[in-house]
């Protein structure tokens, strides 16, 4: 008898999700870019037991509804419809920086962030943006300059270096994926020259499935017909194996109710991802998508209801997680092609290009990095938003992996770090192999300087003198009486000194800090206020 | 080389020795676990298949069996026997090519429903009654699409030895036009009948027309492209969208081919777009495009070091100008390739395809027969090279086993054919409804919705198509077409009840002398006919334990529900996902 069973596993289905486009032409093929002597030598960073799970929010998120700038003028007169009012819309403001807020359905989120899990990651974007929606994803999927194509995607690098006998000649039962999309067909997030380092399934089975497989195949002739054969084959067993070991997942329940707004779908994947990381996978990355974005019209009633779904889900995510006593191992990363514009087109809003990204979990160092979007006429690019240098989305890639991802000692996670954004020989992803830190994580340095001023009233000066011998003066104002830290970092974004720490009144402050204990080199300092942060370099040269 | 080494007759020795007896083959050889001999290929470092003839040289070499499956299946979708009976009965290569590429005539409008585009009522004030206004415009297009959808999967089912439906679905990933931007099915089968009308014909008067289409100037912005003088103001609404792609996807490719440098610079973008403006989509029968001069610009335009007051066609001269014509007719010819011979184009064979693109004055047919009669085609590494998109898999499975689709009606739940006047719903009076499943299947759940590619790159293909998530998908999919007894209760809405009708024993009585074969000339009677591979012995061995249930090779006897195992157990190799 042939049991009916195995229809279930992957024959439920969802709508047609677009396929993100794998390159095919147009791009030179290449070699492999690394020796294997040079990999031997370069890379000892090792992957450790933590999880990313990347929330893409397919279609564009228009960051001005999302964290709203709702004290800014400019904000409202570019949204005379769309425009979110801070009381009669119910925004929900942010502790430690109030002109932003969340929009009355990001109640969740807007928990997680006053809980101390939530960073909010303002104006990310990079040079050049692209406003077209497939460019955009690849862009971001392969993190390339905007110029630069590549055919392999950030994960499918940094998995392929830390794995480099992956895919394996034998798939043995029980084994996890090492990155796993839900899906129509595999992100090129995941490609690398290996070839695809996850697998893809629509939704997470229920129940016992049977294999579709009619046998095991026997060696074929080595020419290619046959590879292509085995290209089946192995994808047969993937699914076979995989497909199995998801089937076969300890945990079948979710210790959290994710809404089932929307299409169902964004918390239908990530309460199948909680479970797969309840019952012990070792798969470090997930893809989950949540589409609809592209509010080109009526964005008045879809937004909020894309933000409700998404603030919902991630809530329920980081309970349900932290319920499973995983919450100190997994963050939650969300991403979008581009942000939307900030004038309106009176029902929605056309692309755009830089928006906030949220990092969610135990382990964050919460709050909102980077100024609020600068509106003015001419801080705008082509009538769109800029992006903040040190918040190239790369430099969040760089820190995620840096950070939270790898293993080992400094100058090999960030070699590991530059190979996959920075590869050399034959392609280049990009020319900048200088990723700045932007210490996201707790315990982890930052080399980011905050230097955007964003609060009127809220200003730090030069120090002097500088460079700096024995002591050096620094300045700096506050617009009401707030509690400050003034900290000093040295160039590996370790704070070595603090030479504030307390709550100060209106007005100006004159610290000197003494630095004879410092070794000569390159420092920041750093204020900062619930109204957000400032920071300046210094040099002290004996 | 003869490939062929199989059924050796030891099949059920050795299903006897690791105990298959009594049990279902198909669930126990799954359960171990054998090294996979070479991780094959992958999308990242693809290379062009090795092969003897690197360049379009005829094939001269014996015309047989599986010479003549391999084109057919290239260039149709699915083969049905008895197309593959009288394109045997055709005799030569030469003959089989021309009959594929013989000249036909377009098929007639599904109905007249496709005359009028589906636009809201303007003169309703009241803001309710203009709500639902809408969704019932929105719905009825969405329903009419659909059909639109069906109808030309019916023409791909329907088509007899012609390779036009196969070079119209090419061209609808090349000159991209998606339905989720147009939502108007009258200009999306305008479309259609305009890729397909030009399939075979001149790629420069196919660029012209493809440029100047309705669909297309909506895709892409053509029509808000516009420049004019409105009381005394000038408003340069410059939108560079449609010349962007034109060059980049549509006819260059963003590389020259030879030097690897860019084939064009963002100001020829922008002076191509400002040539390119002044097209406009007609809103009223026949919904062609007009030239609107007061919308043109009239200023000089200076295009690949050319200068003039340039519009469209000058701007298509001057593309298919560059290097003599040689980038536009190699970024084509790949894209021909990659069609009907594998997904990673060999760049010598491009090449030469290229010149005779170039010497034909951009005739496609002469290329396209070219290829279809080369040795390279032939190469024994291009037959089976290449992963069956969602429509192939369809069109094998309906056509290659001979499924009927038949009506449904309204007492099982389906909508019955004829006008159904809340939904708008199958209109043109499809005898065969059920064609609407299947072809949403393949686009809901094996990812190619026709006529609506993911964006203007469309569908990437080659290994995309098939993955972890979509190969147990395109098995169920096949499972269950080929039950027996019948059914397949799609959980699509419009396809409650929908039976898709196989029947087992027709199917293998069509090769002839079936009934007397034995049951190992019966298997490989027909797994030659469906795979384009010659199957290994355990394979062999557990398709024939499937047929003849175990008993002596020359003592059985045809039977419904075992055949129905054994297409099940085709349909289900890997090796059928593959042609």
């Amino acid at each position: 008898m042939i049991r009916r069973d195995f229809l279930k596993f992957g024959a439920k289905v969802g709508a047609a999700t677009t396929a993100l486009p794998i390159m095919l032409g147009g791009t030179p093929l290449r070699a492999l870019g690394r020796s294997p002597l040079e990999s031997l030598l370069a890379q000892s960073a090792t992957s450790n037991d933590k999880i990313l799970v990347i929330v893409q929010l397919a279609g564009g998120n228009d960051g001005l509804n999302c964290v709203v700038p709702h004290s800014d003028p400019l904000y409202k007169e570019y949204r005379p419809t769309l425009g979110l009012d801070k009381t009669a819309d119910g925004l929900l403001t942010l502790s430690d920086r109030d002109t932003l807020a969340f929009t009355k359905e990001m109640s969740g989120m807007h928990q997680l962030y006053g809980d101390k899990k939530m960073v909010v990651l303002q104006n990310v974007g990079y040079p050049s943006p692209d406003l077209s929606h497939f460019r955009g994803t690849d862009i971001w999927n392969t993190a390339t300059d905007s110029s630069r194509f590549a055919n392999t995607g950030w994960i499918g690098r940094m998995l392929s270096t830390l794995n480099p006998d992956y895919p394996p000649t034998t798939i043995p039962k029980g084994s996890f994926p090492l990155a796993l999309q839900f899906g129509s067909s595999l992100t090129n997030m995941f490609f690398s020259e290996n070839g695809g380092m996850g697998i893809v399934i629509n939704t997470l089975p229920e129940d016992d499935t049977e294999s579709t497989h009619l046998y095991d195949p026997i060696p074929s002739p080595a020419i290619i017909p046959y590879q292509e054969l085995e290209y089946v084959r192995t994808i047969e067993k993937e699914t076979e194996v995989y497909g199995q070991s998801i089937v076969d997942r300890s945990v079948t329940t979710n210790k959290a109710t994710y809404p089932t707004t929307g299409t169902g779908k964004l918390g239908s994947q990530l309460a199948g991802v909680a479970q797969l990381i309840a019952s012990g996978f070792t798969t470090k990355i997930y893809l989950v998508t949540q589409s609809g974005y592209d509010t080109h019209s009526n964005q008045e009633t879809d937004h909020p209801d894309l933000l409700s779904e998404l603030s919902g889900c991630i809530k329920a995510f980081q309970d349900d997680i932290e319920a499973s006593g995983f919450g100190d191992k997994v963050a939650l990363m969300t991403y979008s092609e581009f942000g939307r514009r900030p004038q309106e087109n009176g029902s929605g809003t056309d692309h755009g290009t830089a928006a906030p990204l949220f990092v969610i979990g135990n382990q964050v160092v919460a709050g909102v990095r980077g100024r609020n979007p600068l509106l003015a006429p001419d801080s705008l690019v082509n009538g769109n938003l800029a992006y903040e240098a040190q918040h190239d989305f790369r430099n969040i890639y760089a820190s995620v992996m840096y950070e939270w991802l790898l293993e080992g000692e400094d100058k090999d996670r960030e070699e590991l770090v530059k190979s996959v954004l920075t590869a050399s020989a034959s392609q280049t992803f990009s020319n900048n192999g200088d990723w700045t830190k932007l210490g996201i994580f707790k315990n982890q340095p930052s080399t980011a300087v905050y230097g955007d001023q964003f609060t009127p009233g809220l200003m730090l000066m030069e120090n002097y003198p500088n460079p700096a011998s024995q002591a050096t003066t620094i300045e700096f104002a506050l617009p009401e009486t707030m509690d400050v830290r003034l900290g000093i970092f040295n160039s590996q974004g370790i704070e070595v000194a603090r030479a504030v720490d307390e709550k100060l009144s209106i007005g100006t402050h004159r610290i000197t800090v003494n630095t004879t204990k410092l070794p000569t080199g390159n420092y920041m300092y750093r204020l900062a206020t619930p109204k957000g942060e400032v920071a300046k370099r210094m040099v002290i040269m004996r | 080389m003869d490939r062929r080494k199989f059924l050796t007759g030891t099949g059920t020795g050795i299903l006897a020795g690791i105990g298959l007896a009594s049990v279902n083959p198909l669930k126990v050889l799954a359960e171990s676990d054998r090294a996979i001999p070479g991780y094959g290929i992958n999308q990242a470092n693809a290379k062009p298949l090795p092969t003897l003839s690197n360049d379009l040289t005829p094939y001269t070499g014996p015309w047989n069996d599986v010479k003549l499956r391999h084109v057919l299946r290239r260039a149709m979708f699915g083969v049905p026997y008895s197309q593959f009976v009288t394109a045997k009965g055709l005799g030569s290569m030469n003959a089989v090519v021309a009959k594929l590429l013989e000249d036909k005539p377009m098929p007639t409008t599904p109905g007249p429903w496709l005359e009028k585009l589906n636009i809201v009522d303007r003169s309703i004030t009241d803001p309710d009654k203009k709500q639902i206004d809408l969704q019932n415009k929105q719905r009825l297009s969405r329903f009419e699409f659909l059909t639109v959808q069906d109808w030309w999967f019916d023409r791909m089912l329907k088509e007899e030895m012609n390779i036009r439906e196969k070079m119209t679905l090419m061209w609808s990933n090349h000159f991209v036009v998606g339905y989720d931007v147009i939502k108007q099915p009258t200009f999306m089968f305008i479309y259609n009948q305009m890729l397909r009308k030009n399939a075979l014909g001149n790629l420069k008067t196919f660029a012209y027309e493809m440029s100047t289409d309705p669909a297309m100037l909506y895709y892409l912005n053509g029509n808000q492209n516009t420049y004019q003088i409105k009381n005394g103001k000038t408003l340069n609404n410059i939108n560079e969208n449609f010349a962007r792609e034109l060059m980049e996807l549509f006819t260059l490719g963003i590389y020259d081919p030879k030097t690897g440098e860019k084939n064009y610079t963002e100001e020829d973008i922008q002076q191509a777009a400002k040539a390119l403006t002044g097209w406009q989509p007609m809103q009223t029968a026949p919904f062609a495009s007009q030239f609107v001069p007061t919308l043109h610009n009239n200023e000089t335009k200076t295009f690949f070091g050319q200068t003039g007051n340039f519009g469209l066609q000058e701007i298509i001269d001057n593309i298919f100008a560059k290097n003599g014509g040689y980038n536009v007719a190699y970024f084509i010819c790949e894209k021909i390739y990659i069609n009907f011979v594998y997904w990673v184009p060999n760049p010598t064979v491009v090449g030469v395809m290229a010149e005779k693109l170039i010497a034909s004055n951009w005739e496609l047919k002469p290329v396209v027969v070219s290829l279809l009669e080369s040795a390279h085609f032939y190469d024994e590494n291009v037959i089976g090279a290449q992963l069956k998109s969602p429509f192939d898999l369809m069109g094998s499975l309906v056509r290659e086993f001979g499924l009927v689709l038949p009506p449904v009606d309204a007492t099982t739940g389906a909508i019955p054919a004829g006008v159904d006047s809340n939904t708008g719903y199958n209109k043109y009076n499809d005898p065969n409804p059920t064609h609407t499943y299947l072809a949403q299947a393949a686009g809901m759940i094996l990812g190619q919705d026709l006529l609506n590619p993911p964006n203007v790159k469309g569908w990437a293909g080659g290994h995309a198509w098939v993955n972890t998530g979509t190969l147990p998908t395109r098995k169920s999919v096949a499972y269950a077409a080929l039950l027996y007894p019948n059914y397949f209760n799609g959980n699509a809405p419009r396809s409650k009840g929908v039976k898709i009708i196989f029947d087992p024993m027709s199917w293998a009585n069509s090769i002839p002398g079936a009934a007397s074969m034995t049951s190992v000339d019966i298997t490989n009677a027909l797994s030659d006919q469906y795979l384009s591979f010659d199957l290994g012995s355990i394979e062999s061995g557990v398709l024939e334990s499937v047929v003849s249930l175990g008993l002596p090779k020359d003592d059985f006897y045809l039977e419904n529900g075992r055949v129905a195992q054994f297409a099940q157990g085709i349909a289900l190799l890997p090796e059928f996902q593959l042609m």
